[in-house]
């Protein structure tokens, strides 16, 4: 598994909810391009050499991921229905090795079809969004449906959901989660970006005021976190996410526990938060000294990370503190030096986008296999 | 470490100015402590300009006040500018902002003093308040967008970066999207301008979105909308929304704003019959005139 620390090191944090940033796109295409390395191979067994369908698989094994993408947006969606039912067919082939071909061939189509379908979410293209999200979805469904613990559905899941995570696009990661649960079977991840979803759209909506038409549910969350943790209960992500739940739906003395595991041997960002969630917690309950000491303890673990800086000055503003908050916003502000990415709380708000491309690179190699 | 200010017991936010600060000494001749209120008042969306300090009523917890006018010229303004410079605002929206925040300078007095704020996921101090306009200049140069959008924690910064002089603060926001990475919530931004005296001012440009639908394709919207935050934000402190409708536009949005600020009224009032601590509603109202007062919604003494 990819660390968080890595992670955040790696991943390009450019979340959008609106109309902005492109960038994150591109970072995903330009990931998605360089691990596409196949020797050629016709589908020969499946469809016919001269397929469009066929022709747009070869190239973008061959690494022609752009050429891919045009020639697939020349085949009217007929042809290409009719190109997926026989290579599906082909994939119940008991007939030499035609289905482990076929499976092979769906796992480029899966992916082609995500990185079209994420093209069109960049464009708001609702309509193109769901149809090539089900059609790659399709294909993922019936690798599954051979074995429910194959890494590439659950992958590709999981990766479809942080990508959804990281463009605020709830409801779907939402739907996305529940046709995983069902169809690629229960892992601590899935977990987490079920729970993830839930937290994300209540904290929308609760603590940011956004009108968002996927409320969330801290109770499913809080359950899917538990789930977690009884999978895997060294999961320190689920433990520090069940913390904040248990934070804002009200049980601080349940947090105050939880939070408190959280720290001691874990990596810095994980302790950060914690703190920085331990901070929130004790503003919540009226004593704004304990959350000063707190957002300090935070601001000790890594001193360049702005957040810290910013929850401390508000505590100490609503102390009376004015010149000491004015003090403690120039301390964070004034170094512009600072890259933007490096607060593990920007990753924590994206849910698990920040893992996106680390699934990504799980599924190319997946590819190469 | 001492955190803690030295003069909380005295100090009624920064709202509250005590006399002896204040430049202009004869309206001020006491220690007594003061309120000030920025006041704008505007009839069918005009300005009203001659209005004397007897044109207005004004309420503290419901109990009228003695308000005396404050001459704008012998305040100081301190400009607080907090831009947005997240990844959609790269590009020709950039450029006009550059344009716009430098063309804002022309329209200010010497002595005047301007910060700059930028925010993108981080927030950073370009440049603390200063009157030296070179500084100021070079410091928009350096602007760059990219990244993700922490609104609230920036206006926060903006607000906590208010200084306990005696001069006016206008906290101009420059966005055009949604925030999508602050850690401060709504309320606490709300809660802390409440306790400065600081008037917010946005300038939005609205948000375009694209609607698909099988028969009429892609059909492009643009929505008029500055989000909870931001209205919450001005309302709570007397200022507006200005929506500008285009990157061409973001000039002319910026000079109104500055050119309604110093078209206000600036009240002030030495408090009676009210309690010493607290949060106080405020009200001001016109005395046999037509218009809509605007004015912040009340102050925490402390």
């Amino acid at each position: 598994m990819v660390g968080f620390g890595d992670s955040l090191r790696t991943f390009l944090l450019h979340g959008r909810r609106g109309s902005d940033v492109m960038i994150a796109r591109r970072t995903f295409l330009a990931v998605l391009s360089t691990g596409a390395v196949f020797t050629t191979s016709a589908l020969s067994a499946q469809l016919a050499p001269t397929s469009p369908y066929a022709h747009v698989l070869d190239l973008y094994r061959a690494g022609q991921e752009q050429a891919a993408r045009r020639a697939l947006a020349e085949i009217p969606s007929a042809e290409i229905e009719w190109s997926q039912r026989i290579l599906l067919k082909a994939f119940d082939s008991t007939v030499g090795d035609e289905s482990p071909r076929a499976a092979a061939s769906m796992r480029v189509a899966a992916l082609i079809h995500t990185e079209r379908a994420i093209a069109a979410h960049d464009r708001d293209n609702s309509p193109e969004f769901r149809y090539q999200v089900r059609m790659a979805r399709t294909y993922v469904e019936k690798l599954a449906s051979r074995d429910r613990s194959a890494p590439f559905p659950r992958t590709w899941c999981l990766m479809t959901m942080a990508y959804l995570q990281g463009r605020f696009s709830l409801r779907a990661a939402k739907e996305f989660g529940d046709w995983a649960h069902d169809s690629v079977g229960d892992s601590p991840e899935l977990f987490l970006a079920i729970g993830a979803t839930q937290e994300m759209g209540w904290t929308a909506q609760h603590e940011e005021g956004a009108d968002s038409p996927f409320k969330g549910d801290l109770k499913d969350a809080e359950r899917a976190y538990r789930n977690a943790l009884a999978a895997q209960p060294d999961f320190v992500e689920a433990r520090l996410r069940l913390g904040r739940v248990l934070t804002l739906h009200g049980d601080t003395e349940g947090a105050v526990r939880v939070l408190a595991e959280v720290g001691e041997g874990s990596e810095a960002a994980y302790g950060y938060l914690a703190r920085m969630f331990e901070g929130d917690l004790f503003e919540r309950r009226g004593d704004d000294a304990e959350a000063e000491r707190r957002y300090l303890a935070a601001t000790a673990l890594l001193p360049r990370a702005q957040t810290a800086y910013v929850a401390l000055a508000h505590v100490r503003h609503t102390l009376g503190a004015r010149a000491a908050a004015a003090a403690t916003v120039r301390a964070t502000t004034l170094d512009t030096s600072v890259p933007d990415a490096g607060d593990p709380w920007f990753w924590y708000a994206r849910g698990l986008s920040w893992r996106a491309n680390g699934y990504l690179a799980e599924l190319k190699e997946m590819m190469r296999q | 470490m001492s955190w803690r200010g030295p003069s909380r017991s005295v100090v009624l936010a920064a709202l509250v100015v005590t006399a002896t600060v204040v430049v202009d000494a004869q309206r001020f001749t006491s220690r007594a402590v003061g309120v000030r209120v920025d006041v704008l008042v505007t009839n069918g969306g005009q300005l009203v300009r001659g209005l004397s300090a007897h044109d207005f009523d004004v309420r503290d917890e419901g109990v009228p006040q003695t308000v005396s006018q404050v001459e704008l010229e012998q305040i100081l303004l301190n400009l607080i500018l907090v831009f947005d410079t997240s990844g959609s605002v790269a590009g020709d929206r950039m450029r006009a902002l550059l344009e716009a925040g430098k063309a804002l300078l022309d329209g200010l007095r010497d002595q005047d003093r301007v910060a700059l704020v930028s925010f993108s996921t981080r927030v950073r101090l370009l440049t603390p308040l200063t009157s030296n306009r070179q500084q100021i200049r070079a410091a928009f140069d350096t602007l760059d967008a990219h990244d993700a959008t922490s609104l609230r924690d920036a206006a926060f910064a903006g607000l906590a970066l208010r200084e306990s002089d005696p001069g006016r603060t206008l906290l101009l926001i420059f966005s055009d999207g949604d925030d999508t990475s602050s850690w401060l919530t709504t309320p606490k931004v709300i809660e802390t301008a409440k306790r400065t005296d600081a008037v917010v001012y946005a300038v939005v440009v609205p948000n375009q979105r694209v609607f698909w639908t099988p028969q009429r394709g892609a059909t492009i919207h643009t929505i008029k909308d500055a989000g909870k935050f931001l209205e919450s934000l001005t309302e709570e402190t007397g200022g507006r929304v200005l929506f500008a409708s285009s990157n061409s536009d973001l000039r002319a949005a910026f000079t109104k704003t500055l050119a309604e600020f110093h078209d206000r009224y600036v009240l002030s009032y030495t408090p009676t019959g009210v309690s010493a601590t607290g949060w106080h509603r405020l009200e001001v109202k016109l005395k046999g005139k037509s218009g809509k007062v605007t004015a912040r919604r009340g102050y925490s003494a402390e």
